[in-house]
């Protein structure tokens, strides 16, 4: 009997279900509707208020959240302070090359920098394999913030518009190439102006003849012709590297060639052993390592350069 | 989630949920909004578990809000005996939630016809009538055993209680059915 009545009480209730209003169908559905989209809303969100409910969670993401800012507070302090040396060094060195009596291609040329060498006796360890050995490296590090917190400096307080008459002044010839330079770029040639009423008013004619020029050179270059100059320009008084760029100037094309191929040599000879190109290798970044140059028949001009081709 | 199972499990069960509902509280709107309500919760916190749990689940969230109807239904009940004197003689301030519209029209439907033989509407209304008044227990007892086909365990979960109270449910809802609904044996 009992197993009747449960058929047939669910065969009635299925047929009453099936016959359901209109109304109830439609209700139905719409609240199925709404139960899926709750859930779908749901799922789309991280679990984030079940996992920090409890206040102790809270307090404990706080203090490591805090704990990890302050490590990057302290990481970035640290390193502005040693960009900004960076910068100081590098717009130094910037403004004694845009107001040197040489033009900058004298320092690109290996030739030269071998027949200045030669005739003053120096040892070979000075301009050329100095730079080999990676002298002068610390131009390097003038990229990294950039490129880590790209933008992350309010360039617009470094806005053409913002300068003061003197910057300005200083930077004319510069002045349609500022938007496009990075504001790092900007600190440096601000140092430079800043510093620009200290020059003779020969100096700042020629420093602001050679400014277009010089940040139209590839970076390469520019890091590369730094390097070298900063390498010679104590040791070799300005009087002696102009008598010594005339003699140069004077020399035959076979002799200049000679003294490129020397050059080369000397590259090579000072070149980094297997072991040492091997610690050389495991420097952090390629951008912070001075390649050995190509040959200089195929590059004379910049035979020493770089691989690293950022703007600077 | 798998909305597409879990949009599957509520089709195949929402009718169903609904005569539960309709039974246990003798209102349509009042069963929607329990279903809906159901419907809801399971799919926000139970709608990463297995779907196997689902039915289960459903059923237990089904029930747990008909009881809270109940509850709810019990104290308005007690406050308003308070003031009974206040309320006009044959007016009752309850009636609303009692107009099962379905139940009352198949009532009527049967009292027209009180000599012809039993139409299946007629059997459909008998047995809402006789299901609706079991007590809520072994109402909610008998349907999920032998309507929602739960097992013994399953439907001790969905009605939070033991299996030796649902056997004890399931066995008084039987008795009095069969006495109530003669009219089905063979």
């Amino acid at each position: 009997m009992d197993d009747d009545l449960i058929y047939k009480t669910r065969q009635v209730l299925e047929q009453s279900g099936a016959n359901l209003p209109p109304r109830v169908t439609a209700s139905l559905a719409a609240a199925r509707q709404k139960a899926l989209n709750a859930a779908q809303l749901k799922a789309g969100q991280p679990h984030l208020r079940k996992r920090f409910s409890s206040p102790t969670a809270i307090w404990g993401v706080g203090l490591t959240f805090a704990s990890f800012i302050g490590v990057l507070i302290a990481l970035n302090g640290a390193q502005r302070t040693s960009l900004d040396l960076d910068i100081g060094r590098i717009a130094a060195i910037d403004q004694k090359m845009i107001v040197d009596r040489l033009p900058v291609q004298a320092y690109l040329d290996p030739g030269f920098l071998v027949f200045q060498e030669e005739g003053l006796g120096q040892p070979a360890s000075t301009s050329v394999t100095s730079l080999v050995n990676g002298a002068s490296i610390a131009i390097r590090e003038f990229w990294s913030l950039d490129q880590l917190f790209p933008g992350a400096k309010n360039s617009q307080t470094l806005a053409w518009a913002k300068l003061t008459n003197n910057q300005r002044e200083a930077l004319a010839p510069l002045e349609s190439l500022w938007t496009t330079f990075e504001p790092t770029r900007k600190k440096k040639w601000l140092k430079i102006a800043d510093r620009f009423h200290l020059l003779t008013p020969n100096e700042q004619v020629r420093a602001q003849e050679r400014m277009q020029e010089w940040v139209s050179m590839p970076a390469s270059d520019r890091q590369q012709a730094r390097a070298i100059f900063d390498s010679v320009v104590e040791a070799v008084p300005e009087e002696v590297r102009i008598m010594k760029w005339n003699e140069y100037q004077k020399l035959s094309p076979a002799e200049r060639a000679r003294l490129v191929e020397l050059a080369a040599q000397k590259i090579a000879d000072a070149s980094p052993t297997p072991e040492q190109k091997e610690i050389a290798d495991a420097s952090p970044t390629p951008d912070q390592k001075v390649s050995p140059p190509g040959p200089a028949q195929t590059r004379p001009r910049s035979a020493l350069s770089a691989t690293s081709d950022k703007p600077f | 989630m798998n909305s597409k199972a879990l949009d599957h499990f509520l089709v195949a069960t929402e009718r169903r949920a609904f005569r539960i509902a309709m039974i246990g509280v003798k209102n349509e709107e009042t069963a929607l909004d329990i279903v809906q309500l159901a419907m809801m919760r399971l799919a926000e916190k139970y709608g990463h578990h297995d779907p196997t749990e689902w039915p289960m689940l459903f059923q237990r969230i089904l029930q747990n809000a008909i009881l809270d109807h109940h509850r709810r239904l019990k104290v308005r009940r007690a406050w308003l005996s308070l003031f009974s004197e206040l309320v006009p003689a044959g007016q009752d301030p309850e009636s609303s939630d009692y107009s099962d519209t379905l139940l009352i029209d198949i009532a009527d439907e049967a009292h027209r016809e009180p000599e012809a033989r039993m139409s299946q509407r007629q059997v459909q209304a008998e047995l809402n009538a006789a299901i609706g008044d079991l007590p809520l227990r072994q109402q909610q007892a008998f349907l999920l055993r032998y309507w929602e086909g739960l097992d013994i365990t399953q439907t001790a979960l969905a009605m939070g209680c033991s299996e030796g109270s649902v056997k004890t449910h399931c066995s008084r809802a039987m008795k009095k059915l069969s006495e109530t609904l003669s009219f089905l044996k063979p």
